[in-house]
């Protein structure tokens, strides 16, 4: 069952002077097994619109289905809809606060109500999907570990509720770039191997192009742009007028194709970029 | 969840009263309040009663918002009308029921306690709705600054409060996000008896803590990489200065001061 947002608007503190539109008339539409990504400045409503997935925040206008379960504003009772969807907030190591590394990922299993040998399977298969070795650090405080551990440990907690949609904002920020791979790649594998729905937050093209299906993007409340990585990077000019920048790669066939070479623009890997760029250098610097 | 919670009630906008210096605020206010202990018949209340009239119509701020802040006090002015109405003994007996009567005496000292109460409340928070909580402490901490001379640390005092003041946002906003990312996981703060509650409260208690004391470290290291050392020597950003408003605003004040008292005594 898919994801559906109709006509959402979402506004908070209405009625005092600090009344805001986080989002407004959004509608879009995600299905199963999807890998999407929401692109957006600082502010352009995408944690917002996150937070409407699990019932954290309640639609002011319009209505959101997931999985088949509808949520408006008066929606109550949403603890199956949490369920269904995990949510990893940013820098979810700030959420962290058991004596254990295992006691805290077998936190969200323990307040489904399992058996503790439903909540030992789930705890290990978790910590095993974000490259944790439980066995050797079940025992530790999550507080000794390193940063990008924690961040593991936060994400397998999520991860053990065994949701079918997982929504992940920002999960590599303040990560170096090993860390940052890694966590990616582990995400890639679930989206591979588990079949989950993934939509991934963030503000970096580069990591969102090579990841995902599909991108929506989003500025000042609005979905402004949707479609796959070549389709929104085709539009650069309205991406830039958003204050969002584009992939390197992209960047570098936009300034070749000024210069007059014949390159396609609709490039967003490192790995196409170098063909296209190996046939332009093989056609004039052999001869 | 939290979303309602708005830091003190400051309620910006650009008025008259906003513009006022914090110290001209303060120092009205005191008088204000010391006013209105002098008022001796209704018609003190009149003049007290068409300054704050004058004053709530200047700051442009809705009445609604202003009687706002009676609501949390509702239960003590009720309780004290009460209590003055039916224990205030002499005078002539109005009504008389069981053994509780209800004097002219204790009418009037009852519905006087309560008036005084209702204009103390809206009063002051008059005060809290017009100035950002920085101004209120920078104005502190100026008037509390002759003290020195006896060691008093106002600036210190001053510091510490702003630093409280500008962290309550962070840690709301703080106390959000963890609720959040706590309820995702299915834990549940809205429901169960007591004891759950408070015990559902330890995954967001710990992480809060945890982030606080982070923020204090980051906080004072910041500070000291920039020199801070106390309040010797600084200058200040926003320098307050006693303006033509703020003279007249004490006029107006002193006005209702000598009002109330030719009122009451002559």
């Amino acid at each position: 069952m898919p994801i559906k947002m109709e006509n959402v608007t979402h506004i908070y503190m209405p009625g005092t002077p600090f009344m805001s539109r986080a989002i407004a008339d959004v509608s879009l539409e995600i299905s199963d097994g999807e890998f999407v990504g929401l692109i957006g400045h600082t502010g352009s409503g995408k944690s917002t619109l996150i937070q409407h997935l699990n019932g954290l925040l309640k639609p002011t206008e319009g209505v959101v289905y997931v999985n088949g379960i509808r949520v408006d504003k008066d929606s109550k009772n949403l603890k199956a809809l949490r369920r269904e969807v995990g949510l990893v907030f940013q820098y979810p190591e700030h959420q962290l606060f058991e004596e254990t590394v295992y006691l805290d990922i077998a936190f969200g299993p323990k307040n489904l109500g399992l058996t503790e040998d439903e909540i030992d399977r789930r705890v290990t298969e978790a910590a095993e999907l974000v490259g944790i070795d439980i066995n050797e650090l079940k025992d530790r405080s999550p507080f000794e570990l390193s940063g990008g551990q924690r961040r593991r440990v936060a994400i397998a907690g999520v991860l053990a509720m065994e949701p079918r949609i997982l929504v992940l904002d920002e999960p590599t920020a303040g990560l170096d770039p090993r860390g940052r791979d890694e966590i990616f790649r582990q995400i890639k594998d679930l989206h591979a191997k588990k079949g989950m729905t993934i939509i991934l937050v963030s503000h970096s093209m580069e990591d969102v192009a090579r990841l995902v299906d599909r991108i929506i993007v989003m500025n000042k409340g609005r979905v402004e742009l949707t479609g796959t990585p070549a389709e929104v990077f085709s539009h650069a000019d309205r991406l830039l007028e958003m204050g969002l920048g584009m992939p390197q790669v992209t960047g570098l066939m936009r300034a070749l194709r000024d210069k007059g070479m014949d390159v396609p623009v609709d490039i967003y890997t490192v790995q196409q970029s170098m063909d296209v760029l190996r046939k332009l250098l093989g056609g004039s610097g052999n001869a | 969840m939290l979303k309602d919670i708005t830091l003190g009630q400051y309620y910006p906008k650009d008025s008259p009263i906003h513009r006022l210096d914090p110290r001209t605020k303060l120092v009205i206010t005191f008088m204000f309040i010391v006013i209105i202990f002098f008022v001796r018949y209704y018609t003190g209340y009149l003049y007290v009663l068409a300054f704050l009239a004058l004053a709530v119509a200047l700051s442009r701020i809705p009445v609604k918002y202003v009687l706002k802040g009676l609501k949390p006090l509702l239960f003590i002015i009720v309780l004290t009308f009460l209590i003055n109405l039916f224990f205030t003994g002499g005078g002539t007996v109005l009504v008389k029921w069981w053994r509780l009567e209800i004097t002219r005496e204790g009418l009037r000292q009852a519905i006087f306690m309560a008036l005084r109460l209702i204009f103390l409340v809206s009063g002051t928070s008059l005060l809290t709705l017009t100035t950002s909580p920085i101004a209120l402490t920078d104005g502190i901490e100026l008037l509390l600054k002759p003290l020195r001379v006896i060691r008093f640390p106002a600036h210190e005092l001053a510091m510490m409060m702003t630093i409280a003041l500008r962290f309550i946002p962070t840690l709301l906003e703080e106390t959000d996000k963890i609720m959040k990312a706590q309820t995702a996981r299915g834990a549940d703060f809205e429901s169960g008896n007591l004891v759950q509650r408070a015990k559902a409260l330890v995954p967001l208690l710990v992480p809060l803590f945890i982030s606080a004391f982070r923020r204090a470290d980051e906080l004072a290291m910041a500070m000291e990489a920039r020199c801070y050392r106390g309040g010797e020597n600084r200058t200040r950003m926003k320098v307050l200065k006693v303006e033509s408003r703020d003279y007249a605003a004490y006029g107006i004040a002193l006005l209702l001061v000598a009002a109330v008292l030719m009122n009451a005594y002559l």
